[in-house]
């Protein structure tokens, strides 16, 4: 399973890293980029990631206290929407949002085993 | 505005054929307003394709109920086999009746012209029977806001300002009275409205409107 | 002159019933509701289409009533039929003896079995009765046109004085009289205290004087039916004390039809009462005994 993960600078970023330096992954493989916020993160990004992947990870601030504000909650309601798409046309590709502070892996570890068990 | 929504993506599906290249024209205009047909719903849908393994593009014109702007895709529409279009069924007619040997499949159900009341809330307003009378209504059309169209009053299916038939619609009657009570205009519902004419509305055929003054 | 219009112009105490035609072709159906009717009502209401349930029509089971021996109250609703098909079928009934008719909106299509039809509200109830007014006394058609013949028609018309917006109700009502309106039969009255108060209201515009009010009252079999017109029944208001007193009555047929009795004798006494009309939905045979109860039987004769 291919996966590709954006996290964002404040937080996403370094906790896919960390997340990244365990041995075991439980994707083939994982592609990291960096983004400056999850806010930016539109659902034509969303779809062209998709094309050559089977799962986008987003990973960004919490709801509560995005460094932006809104970032993570736009994301958020983008990846719902997308979700929803692909479930209405019948595509086992997904989406899947973590939210995280910088030194926690733990909600990325629950959000990829979500992906994970969905693709069953 | 007019408002529409996008058919369930299996329907859409439904229409095409395997392998044939798909366009996904957008409108501009109305339906990018109330997000079903616009620019970025066109992309969604075709990249849902893409997903699907169709070979799919997108394109959106300004206003697909104009012939002009259709000609002016004329390019991509030639180019595809299929274009699904995401416009309200005049812009659909407009597209098809301009480029007659194309195949063509509808994206959209057109719903009403309403307004948008609250973000992700649209409400009928106008049903265009050809008479505006609203002015009498308190500036609540009876016509399309009630469910029995009454021009005299409410039924007794008014309960708590809502309507019976639908349990988070409003009562017309109710906002009308509500209205006028405020205004202290509640005598203008003392006069008995007589039958319409309904000729002027769909119910007469269909309408065309001449100008004389501005025909080339 | 109907056997109604003449009771009430002769002030005495009107009762009618509502008679509701089968969904089907037994016409046995209808003439066995007549029969057990027969000399404890003046008229039966028989219903059009009611509930947006399809049934057999109405003008053919007022013909049913009529060959029966029981005056009909012909009801037409705006849901189903345009100006065109409305005119047509009251010169049609008019041709056949029918003399009453209560002109309604109709309930929603949606509330009934076919809720993916067209609805027609060409016309609503009161342009329906100043269509049949003018028809009977200016001999005119809703366009103009003259019509021929004799024309005698007793008009009603509903009332629901529990609905929303409740301030409405009365103008509603002057405009249904106004309209043409010479008999009303209200909505069920559970709720004496909001009539009574509705009837002061009718009474200050002097309504009463101009329209015969004949009260609508159902007779309730259980107390879950009584909580389904308290919740579920739009323009019905019941109080809480009838639903307290249902769910102690050790035989819920019998109690209930002491509340409908006993609901008619208050009614009696409110002044601009003309009459009662007992909606006795799929119950129709507990009507005698509710009529002889309330002491409103024997009926009176036709002179």
């Amino acid at each position: 399973m291919k996966v590709v993960a954006l996290g964002c600078d404040k937080s996403g970023y370094p906790a896919l890293l960390r997340w990244g330096e365990k041995e075991l992954l439980p994707f083939e493989e994982v592609e990291v980029f960096s983004i400056p916020c999850l806010g930016l993160v539109t659902e034509e990004m969303i779809f062209q990631i998709l094309e050559n992947s089977d799962a986008l990870l987003l990973a960004g601030c919490p709801l509560d206290s995005c460094h932006n504000q809104k970032g993570s909650r736009g994301a958020y309601l983008k990846t719902k929407r997308v979700n929803s798409l692909l479930q209405e046309a019948d595509i086992s590709k997904k989406v899947a949002i973590a939210f995280v502070t910088s030194g926690k892996v733990g909600e990325i570890e629950k959000v990829s085993e979500e992906l994970i068990w969905r693709e069953k | 505005m007019i408002i529409a929504e996008r058919k369930p993506i299996k329907e859409i599906f439904s229409f095409l054929v395997p392998g044939e290249k798909v366009l996904v024209l957008g409108c501009g205009t109305c339906v990018t307003v109330c997000m079903s047909g616009g620019e970025k719903e066109a992309r969604e849908l075709s990249s849902l394709l893409h997903l699907k393994g169709w070979e799919a593009e997108d394109s959106t014109i300004e206003r697909q109920c104009e012939p002009e702007f259709n000609l002016k895709a004329k390019e991509e529409i030639t180019h595809a086999d299929t274009i699904i279009s995401l416009a309200c069924g005049v812009g659909v007619q407009t597209l098809a009746e301009y480029f007659p040997e194309k195949k063509i499949f509808p994206g959209l159900n057109t719903t009403f012209m309403g307004m948008p009341k609250e973000q992700g809330l649209w409400e009928e307003r106008c049903w265009g029977c050809g008479n505006c009378t609203v002015h009498l209504f308190g500036y609540i059309c009876p016509v399309t806001r009630c469910a029995k169209s009454l021009l005299n009053g409410p039924c007794g299916g008014s309960k708590s300002g809502k309507c019976e038939i639908k349990p988070d619609r409003d009562c017309a009657w109710q906002l009308i009275y509500d209205r006028l009570k405020k205004e202290n205009k509640l005598e203008v519902l003392y006069a008995i409205q007589p039958p319409r004419d309904w000729s002027t509305s769909h119910y007469g055929g269909q309408r065309k409107m001449i100008r004389e003054d501005v025909r080339l | 002159m109907s056997a109604l219009q003449e009771i009430l112009r002769r002030g005495e105490f009107a009762v009618t019933a509502e008679v509701g035609p089968p969904k089907g072709v037994n016409r046995e159906v209808i003439e066995k509701k007549c029969d057990g009717l027969r000399g404890f009502v003046d008229a039966v209401n028989i219903t059009d289409n009611q509930t947006a349930i399809v049934r057999l029509s109405s003008f053919a089971s007022c013909l049913i009533a009529k060959d029966k021996g029981i005056e009909p109250v012909m009801q037409m609703v705006c849901r189903d039929r345009n100006r065109i098909a409305l005119q047509s079928d009251f010169l049609g009934a008019c041709a056949w003896g029918v003399e009453n008719f209560l002109c309604l909106s109709g309930d929603h299509q949606s509330m009934g079995n076919h809720p993916q039809s067209k609805n027609v509200f060409d016309v609503d109830s009161i342009q329906l009765l100043q269509i049949l007014k003018n028809m009977r006394d200016e001999k005119v058609f809703q366009n103009g046109e003259p019509l021929k013949g004799e024309i005698k028609a007793f008009l009603g018309a509903g009332a629901s004085p529990f609905a929303d917006p409740l301030e409405f109700r009365v103008i509603r009502l002057a405009k249904k009289i106004s309209a043409g309106a010479q008999f009303i039969q209200t909505q069920a009255v559970f709720d004496l205290e909001i009539f009574s108060r509705f009837m002061e209201e009718v009474r200050k515009a002097g309504l009463d004087k101009k329209a015969a009010i004949l009260a609508g009252v159902i007779p309730v079999k259980s107390l879950s039916a009584l909580r389904y017109m308290q919740n579920e029944v739009p323009g019905v208001v019941v109080p809480d004390s009838l639903v307290e007193r249902m769910k102690k009555a050790k035989d819920p047929k019998e109690e209930g039809v002491r509340i409908c009795v006993e609901t008619i004798e208050q009614l009696k006494k409110i002044e601009g009462v003309r009459g009662v009309h007992i909606m006795a939905i799929s119950w129709e045979s507990i009507v005698p005994e509710i009529v002889k109860e309330a002491n409103l039987y024997p009926r009176p004769e036709r002179s």
